[in-house]
C-alpha cells in the first residue's frame, strides 16, 4: 500500500505539473466557483438569522422574557423582581413592561392594539429601540401627555404598506387620541417615531411609567411581563433556573421560544438552502467526473501502458483521486481566501439590506469546514469512480483500442 | 524457461469469432534470445502479449518457470509482469508527462520501497547510450532514443524475460541495429531471456532461436520459406 501511495503521489504530481495547465486552472476555476456557491447561499441566510435574532432580542423580547403564570395577569412587586433579576450573575439589566389595551386615533384612523408603558431609562438598559429614532426624540422617564410611536404606527407619511401603516401621516409633533379599554381617552402630543425595521416592534406605541399611573393607577408596581438581558456569551439556561427560584407563579422562557415564528421562517428558508447546495454538491461532482472522464478517454493508452509495466489498478485510481484532491484543495483554499479576504469585507462596506435591516455575512468556520470536506470527498468519489473503471479494460483493450 | 502449451486465442468481433491464435505450443529455454517471425496478421505480437501477461488466451497454457501464469487473477498477473516481465512495445511506449529517467524509474518505485532504483536507472540509461538525455521528456527524444528508454524501463527490475514487439518497427536503420544489439548485449551481461517480435527476416541473426508463425500456427522454417514475400509487416 506504502509503494501504491507513493507512486501514485509521483503520478499526480507530474500530472499536474507537467499535464495540460489549461485544464488544471478550468478545474480549480469551476471547484472555487462551487464552493463559493455552497459557501455564500447559507452565510446570505446565516446573516439574515443573525439580523432577525438580534432585532428581536434588542427591539422585542430581550434574551429572557418572564411573564406571570397562565390564569395571572400580571407580576406584582415588578421593580423588585427586576432588582433581583439583576443581581443575578450574568444579569445585565431587566425592565418591568405593561402592556395596556388601547386604540390609537387620528384623523378618522385607527390603530388598535397594546400600548407599551415602561420606564424609558430601564428599558434603554435592555432594548435598542431608541436607536431607530427617524423623527423627534425618546421619552424621558417623567413625561406625561407624550407618546413614541413605532413606524407602522405612525405612517410618518413614508410609502409603506397602508394595512400596515395604520395612521398613516402621524409625525413626531403631531397630536393623536388615545382611547383606553377602561374607557378613558387622552390626547398626547407624538414626541417621536422610530422605525427599527423589525415589524414586531414597529407596531409599538410607548407611554412612561408615569403616565400609566395617570390613566391605570390601579396597575401599582405590577407589570405584565419584564424582559432581561443577559450579559453577552452567558448561558441563558442557569439564569433562567436562578429567576424561576425567586418567585413562584413565573413563567421564564427564552427569546427563541418567544419568537417562534421567526425561527420557524428561517427554518423553512434554511431547509430549501440544502437542496441548493444539494444541487451544487452534485453539479461539482459532475464537473469533476466530466473532467476526469475526458482525461481518461485521452489517457487510456498511457494507463494501459502503466498497467502492462506493472502499475496495479489501486495505484492508478489512487493517482486519480490525489489529483482530484489536489484541485479541490486548491479550488477550496483560493475560494476561502476570497470569500473572507473580498466577500465578506466588501459586503461589509456594502450590507445587502433586508427588510429586517443590513445583512453581514458570517465567517462560519465549522460549516465552510464541512462545506470543504464534503466537497473533497464528492471530488475524490468523482475521479475514482471513473478511473476505476478505466481500470477494468482488458489491458490489452485499453493500449490497442484506444 | 517459457512453456507454451495449446495455445488459442480467438477474438469476438461482433457475432463472428476471429482465431488468431490456433494450439500453440513452444518452449523457450533461459537465457536463450528467441524470435518469433511471421507475416502480418499471422498471430506474433497476439502470441508475445500471451506470454507478457498483456493478454489472456481463449484456452491453453503458458508457463514460467514451471509456474502456470494463465488463470492468475489480475493483481497477481500485474505483480509478475513487474518484477519478473519486461516489455517492449512497438510504439515507444513510454508516459509523457515524465522525463526519460522517471520513466525507467517508475516500475522500480512500484517494486521497491528503497531509492535504489534511481541508480539503477542512471545506469541503465548509460547502458543504452543515454546519459546525456536522462531528463529529456518523450516529445524531445528521437524514436530510437525512446526505444531505449523503453528498454531500459523493461530492465529497472532485473527481469527474468524480456519481450519486445517489433522494437525496431519505427526506426530507421542505424537505430534499429543500436537497439537490436543493446537487446543481445543485455542478454549476454545481464542474462535475461531474450523473446522478440520481428517482421525483418535479417533481425535472425540476433536470435539464437527463431519461431515461425502463420496464420496463428507454429510451423517449421522451410514451410515459412516457401511463403511468398519477402518482407512483412507486424501483425
Amino acid at each position: 500500500m506504502k509503494r501504491s501511495l507513493k507512486v501514485a503521489f509521483f503520478l499526480a504530481k507530474r500530472a499536474i505539473g507537467r499535464g495540460n495547465i489549461r485544464v488544471s486552472i478550468l478545474s480549480i476555476s469551476v471547484m472555487v466557483l462551487v464552493y463559493l456557491n455552497i459557501a455564500l447561499g447559507p452565510a446570505l441566510i446565516d446573516g439574515l438569522v443573525d439580523l432577525i435574532n438580534d432585532k428581536v432580542k434588542t427591539t422585542v423580547t430581550g434574551d429572557i422574557l418572564v411573564q406571570p403564570d397562565a390564569g395571572e395577569d400580571h407580576i406584582p412587586d415588578a421593580d423588585a423582581l427586576a432588582s433581583e433579576i439583576e443581581s443575578i450573575d450574568g444579569v445585565e439589566a431587566a425592565v418591568p413592561i405593561n402592556l395596556v389595551g388601547g386604540e390609537v386615533r387620528y384623523e378618522g384612523r385607527r390603530f388598535p392594539g397594546y400600548l407599551t408603558a415602561a420606564d424609558p431609562t430601564d428599558y434603554g438598559t435592555v432594548f435598542t429601540t431608541s436607536e431607530y429614532m427617524i423623527e423627534g426624540s425618546i421619552l424621558d422617564p417623567d413625561d406625561t401627555n407624550q407618546i413614541v410611536l413605532g413606524i407602522n404606527v405612525a405612517g410618518a407619511d413614508k410609502k409603506f404598506d397602508a394595512s400596515w401603516a395604520s395612521l398613516r401621516s402621524v409625525n413626531a409633533g403631531d397630536k393623536v387620541v388615545v382611547a383606553f379599554t377602561n374607557g378613558l381617552e387622552k390626547e398626547y402630543l407624538v414626541k417621536g417615531v422610530f422605525q427599527t425595521e423589525m415589524p414586531y416592534s414597529d407596531i409599538k406605541a410607548f407611554i412612561t411609567n408615569n403616565e400609566l399611573s395617570l390613566v391605570s393607577p390601579e396597575l401599582g408596581d405590577s407589570a405584565t411581563h419584564l424582559c432581561v438581558r443577559a450579559k453577552k456569551g452567558c448561558d441563558l439556561g442557569p439564569i433562567m433556573t436562578e429567576i424561576r427560584a425567586l418567585r413562584e407563579g413565573l413563567s421564564v422562557g427564552t427569546w427563541e421560544e418567544a419568537a417562534g415564528m421567526v425561527k420557524t421562517s428561517v427554518e423553512s428558508v434554511r431547509s430549501i438552502y440544502v437542496i441548493i447546495e444539494a444541487i451544487a454538491l452534485v453539479v461539482a461532482g459532475l464537473t469533476v467526473a466530466m473532467v476526469t472522464y475526458i482525461d481518461l478517454a485521452n489517457r487510456r493508452r498511457q494507463i494501459g501502458i502503466q498497467r502492462a509495466i506493472g502499475i496495479t489498478k489501486r495505484t492508478i485510481i489512487l493517482a486519480y483521486a490525489f489529483r482530484a484532491f489536489f484541485l479541490f484543495a486548491i479550488g477550496t483554499i483560493v475560494a476561502s481566501l476570497v470569500f473572507v479576504f473580498v466577500i465578506v469585507p466588501l459586503e461589509r462596506q456594502h450590507p445587502v439590506h433586508f427588510s429586517f435591516g443590513y445583512i453581514l455575512f458570517p465567517v462560519n468556520v465549522p460549516y465552510l469546514a464541512a462545506a470543504a470536506v464534503l466537497l473533497g470527498i464528492v471530488s475524490l468519489l468523482s475521479a475514482a469512480i471513473p478511473a476505476w473503471q478505466a481500470t477494468r479494460m482488458q489491458v490489452v483493450d485499453a493500449i490497442w483500442a484506444s | 524457461m517459457i512453456r507454451v502449451t495449446n495455445l488459442t486465442r480467438v477474438y469476438r468481433v461482433g457475432s463472428v469469432e476471429v482465431p488468431a491464435l490456433t494450439d500453440v505450443s513452444l518452449a523457450i529455454e533461459d537465457k536463450e534470445v528467441a524470435c518469433i517471425m511471421g507475416r502480418s496478421g499471422s498471430g506474433k505480437s497476439t502470441l508475445l502479449r500471451q506470454l507478457g501477461l498483456i493478454d489472456r488466451p481463449t484456452s491453453g497454457k503458458v508457463m514460467l518457470d514451471d509456474r502456470d501464469v494463465t488463470g492468475l487473477p489480475e493483481a497477481e498477473r500485474a505483480r509478475i509482469r513487474l518484477t519478473c516481465l519486461g516489455y517492449i512495445f512497438q510504439e515507444f511506449a513510454l508516459l509523457a508527462e515524465l522525463t526519460a529517467h522517471e520513466n525507467v524509474c517508475l516500475p522500480g518505485m512500484m517494486a521497491s520501497d528503497g531509492r535504489g532504483f534511481e541508480k539503477k536507472a542512471t545506469d541503465l540509461l548509460a547502458v543504452v547510450g543515454l546519459e546525456g538525455r536522462m531528463h529529456h521528456r518523450p516529445k524531445e527524444l528521437s524514436g530510437g532514443e525512446q526505444q531505449r528508454v523503453a528498454i531500459a524501463r523493461a530492465l529497472i527490475n532485473s527481469p527474468r524475460f524480456l519481450f519486445a514487439d517489433e522494437p525496431c518497427a519505427n526506426l530507421d536503420m542505424a537505430s534499429s541495429e543500436l537497439v537490436m544489439k543493446t537487446l543481445v548485449e543485455l542478454n549476454g551481461r545481464l542474462g535475461v531471456t531474450i523473446v522478440f517480435v520481428s517482421h525483418d527476416p535479417s533481425d535472425r541473426q540476433y536470435a539464437n532461436k527463431v519461431l515461425y508463425l502463420r496464420d496463428g500456427r507454429m510451423v517449421p522454417e522451410h514451410d515459412q520459406a516457401m511463403q511468398p514475400g519477402a518482407r512483412q509487416t507486424g501483425s
